[in-house]
């Protein structure tokens, strides 16, 4: 492989998919420069920062935040990021600790959780575990406010044990129980005590500040001794936490989990060994982990590139990306708008095409199917799926060119001008090229054709007719099953 | 009708049959859908349609069917009650909202059940996990796959399904048809599935684009067999549509395109027993006067206006619809001319081989739960039955435990 070709795996991977932009930049610094960027990306701004209640709406003039405007705002905030793999684990803590809004119906609960999600993402997991059991929508989530002293809930201890840390079958009913008991009185309050007025709740937002935090009811814990996993004292949840962060089969499910998101399934008992070191080694840091895994053979071996299945995120926000979508995104917005202030429609409009298009492809953020998230690889694809996926190309390039942020223009500017394609093969070529898409030789007639009806190009060159032609030619291109895969 | 008389009777026998006060040993063994089905006659129809109309954000249930003889309505909606002579009386205690002339029509046919005070224990007064609890029919957990998902499974380990023995007439995939192995096409519109393939040239390169089956990259495969699931499913629809002219005009709002497509594909797609459609709009908590007359009255005309279809082309008496909400409203009005979330509802099953007529008691406006009206049938009740009766499924596999059939066929 080439230095670009390398970095193109790496941002298929450890990014949000290769746009030519971001295989400029990262090609300069090296491949070891480029994982050093990625993973060690809180040194670098994320170029967006735009705080998630500007996408909030007014109710009875009280502004009021719903599922759907965190939503768009998160979705923004992917095809905008120049800190890639900052979403891509914030949606791998996402699907691990999943949390739904089908039951945590308060957006600004959904919010705080998602920002526990990314404070902590490539940090340390032990700490990660800390915040995400303290964090109110996990709390509600998984019934944490109902358990006490005496009547236990085992709802959360059983999740901690068996998807949150050492996976199913290392623990016993008993373990459970105890546990359970020792995150009794751990629930959660308002960070404003007494009734808030609207104007002091909006202040909270302006200030960053969340509207929700940890309370700890002492008289609601249980004192009693506890026996978990071979040891015996008086636990509180944050023991147990230290009891269960050090086990090896904690830290072999967390590597394998992570391994699997960013490599391939089932990895071999040479490369298990070395990224459990990692672990053990750090002190349970995070980045140690994803630095062995880029670093790995196995990773750039041909058994994993381009050999993974687009995720929905992978498959919609890499092509926003490509579009240039984010750059588009910043523009409509008044750089000094304050979080009160709404951002403008079409900011909104696109965040949440695409944000629909997640949905329907298999992957509402916020809304993970069940306490386990969803099951990645083959089960992203169905023919439903599938037809959505084709579909994309009339989101990316609408029948008005405006309303999706001139892209049209953008793929002919790359044809026509940056590529000089003056043949229909040269065309397909470049938009391959743009599309980071490798083609196989049914494809490309596929394509080619599709190209050639729609007018070819002479009609790329056109306002209107250029969106037909690049959407026609990219329905084809999102039908080719090669094209789904990272 | 005579024979769907003798046909009650007997069912009504065989539920007596089942409490064991004269069973039969060689019935004894036979499940309760089976005696259903005995009772029908033997089997059911291979060829029955059911159509799942989703009416999405709540529909306030107490103004949709109004218990207009009751003083408390009044006093609940000092702003939006109906005046009693403006009801449209079915009885001398219910009756439609003003706007539901096209359902009254339908309703004094005799091919509409009202179920009254649908719902299910611990009422969820989110929409989200409420819509769930609806469309995986567990109200206990959160479940994976959908009540019309696990019945497209069991029908694929009978043998392989027809691309389009389910479709949704709608954007995203409904929970309700997930799926452990079916895969349900879903079609926003199907302008959507004439614009993908309406051009044959289109659809070839669609094909073309899918390659040869490598087997040496089996998720590829895995791929190229969605897509031409998918293909396939719009090829059989694409030539299905073309061929059909309705003489039946619908209005221009979600409810008149949604059953003229319904229309269309029942009138030409013979494969297909499933249609899930879903209508919003129907989450008014501020000035809903206007907006829920205005959702009321597209629906009941576009039903109507579809039911007349049904009958013009002799499927009158195929087709089952089924229309539910996520949750009914709070009984009494809010500060802004709005309801807020509650609790049961009613639920209507519309159809030519359908009992028509009130199921149930009328809502209780005294005994609330927090508000809310209580639940008297579960609406899982109401999906054993039509599983049973008019799918010729077996509901117990698929709930997991047996649930009361109600009168409606």
């Amino acid at each position: 492989m080439t230095t670009r070709e390398k970095i193109a795996h790496l941002l298929r991977r450890f990014g949000l998919g290769a746009s030519i932009a971001e295989l400029d930049y990262y090609e300069k610094l090296g491949v070891d420069g480029a994982i050093d960027r990625l993973i060690n990306y809180e040194n670098y701004p994320d170029g967006y920062g735009v705080n998630c209640y500007e996408y909030a709406g007014r109710v009875d003039g009280l502004l009021r935040l719903n599922p759907p405007q965190v939503i768009a705002w998160w979705t923004a905030q992917l095809i905008t990021t120049q800190r890639p793999l900052e979403e891509k684990l914030t949606l791998f803590w996402h699907d691990h600790f999943a949390v739904s809004a089908s039951k945590v119906n308060a957006a600004p609960i959904m919010l705080e959780y998602v920002q526990t999600l990314r404070r902590n993402a490539n940090g340390n997991f032990l700490r990660m575990l800390e915040a995400i059991s303290k964090d109110p929508a996990m709390i509600w989530w998984l019934d944490n406010n109902t358990n006490v002293r005496g009547k236990p809930n085992e709802n959360f201890a059983r999740e901690v044990l068996e998807l949150f840390t050492m996976g199913i079958g290392n623990y016993t009913e008993t373990d459970i129980q105890e546990a359970a008991r020792a995150f009794t009185g751990w629930t959660f309050r308002r960070t404003r005590l007494g009734r808030p007025t609207p104007e002091e709740i909006e202040q909270q937002v302006l200030n960053g500040e969340p509207l929700t935090t940890y309370q700890f009811l002492p008289r609601q814990h249980d004192e009693g001794i506890k026996k978990i996993l071979g040891n015996e004292g008086n636990f509180n949840g944050n023991d147990v936490l230290g009891i269960v962060a050090p086990r090896r089969e904690t830290a072999r499910y967390i590597t394998t989990k992570l391994w699997e998101w960013f490599a391939y399934p089932n990895p071999e008992p040479k490369v298990q060994e070395k990224l459990i070191k990692a672990y053990f080694d750090s002190g349970f840091e995070i980045k140690p982990i994803l630095k062995a895994i880029a670093e790995s053979e196995e990773f750039w071996s041909e058994k994993c590139v381009r050999k993974q299945i687009k995720n929905p995120v992978d498959f919609t926000i890499s092509l926003a990306r490509q579009l240039g979508l984010g750059a588009y995104l910043l523009r409509e917005r008044k750089p000094d708008a304050r979080p009160n202030e709404p951002i403008p429609r079409s900011v909104v409009q696109t965040a949440n095409g695409f944000g629909r298009a997640l949905g329907q492809q298999g992957m509402q953020l916020l809304y993970p199917p069940d306490v386990a998230g969803w099951d990645w690889g083959a089960a992203w694809i169905s023919s439903a799926t599938m037809i959505e996926r084709i579909r994309v190309a009339d989101l990316l390039f609408q029948q008005r060119p405006a309303a999706s942020g001139g892209t049209a223009a953008i793929v002919a500017d790359y044809v026509l001008n940056q590529r000089k394609a003056s043949t229909s093969a040269a065309a397909i070529e470049a938009m391959a090229e743009l599309f980071d898409a490798q083609v196989p030789a049914s494809g490309r007639s596929a394509l080619t054709k599709a190209f050639e009806s729609a007018g070819g190009l002479a009609a790329l060159a056109g306002q209107r007719t250029g969106s037909t032609v690049v959407r026609e030619t990219l329905r084809v291109l999102f039908a080719i099953p090669e094209f789904h895969f990272c | 009708m005579s024979n769907d008389f003798s046909r009650r009777d007997f069912l009504r026998g065989g539920a007596i049959i089942t409490l064991g006060l004269a069973s039969p040993p060689w019935l004894a063994k036979i499940a309760y859908a089976d005696i259903l089905k005995l009772a029908r006659g033997g089997k059911v129809d291979p060829d029955n349609i059911l159509v799942v109309c989703q009416l999405s954000g709540g529909n306030d249930g107490l103004n949709t069917v109004i218990p207009y003889a009751d003083s408390r309505y009044y006093e609940f909606r000092p702003t939006l009650a109906q005046k009693e002579d403006a009801v449209i009386k079915l009885n001398d205690q219910l009756g439609f909202h003003p706007s539901m002339k096209g359902a009254e029509e339908v309703f004094k046919s005799g091919q509409m059940a009202v179920i009254q005070n649908v719902g299910y224990p611990n009422p969820n007064r989110s929409h989200f996990r409420s819509m769930d609890i609806w469309q995986t029919a567990n109200p206990d957990k959160v479940e994976k796959y959908g009540w019309l998902g696990k019945y497209l499974d069991q029908e694929l380990k009978k043998g392989s399904i027809n691309p389009i023995l389910a479709i949704g007439l709608m954007r995203t995939s409904p929970a309700a048809f997930s799926a452990q192995e079916a895969s349900v096409p879903c079609f926003a519109s199907l302008a959507d599935v004439q614009q993908l393939v309406g051009d044959p040239d289109a659809e070839m390169r669609l094909r073309e684009a899918q390659g040869m089956e490598s087997g040496s990259n089996a998720s590829a495969d895995l791929i190229r067999k969605a897509n031409l699931t998918a293909l396939d499913a719009m090829a059989q629809l694409k030539k299905s549509i073309a061929s059909y002219k309705s003489n039946f005009t619908y209005d221009q709002n979600e409810f008149g395109r949604g059953f003229q497509q319904i229309a269309q594909i029942i009138a030409t797609s013979p494969k297909t027993r499933v249609i899930y459609f879903a209508a919003g709009g129907f989450d008014t908590h501020s000035r809903q006067a206007e907006t829920h007359a205005q959702l009321l009255g597209n629906f009941s005309t576009a039903v109507k206006t579809f039911m007349d279809e049904m009958k013009a082309i002799g499927k009158e008496k195929k087709v089952t619809v089924m229309v539910f909400s996520e949750f009914g409203r709070r009984c009494q009005e809010n500060g802004s001319q709005g309801t807020d979330h509650g609790a049961a509802a009613p639920m209507f099953v519309v159809g030519g081989s359908v009992k028509g007529g009130f199921i149930g008691s009328n809502p209780d406006l005294v005994n609330l739960d927090r508000g809310d009206l209580k639940w008297h049938t579960d609406f899982r009740q109401v999906y054993a039955t039509v599983l049973d009766e008019w799918m010729g499924s077996d509901s117990e596999s698929i709930f997991g435990s047996k649930f009361e059939h109600v009168q409606i066929f």
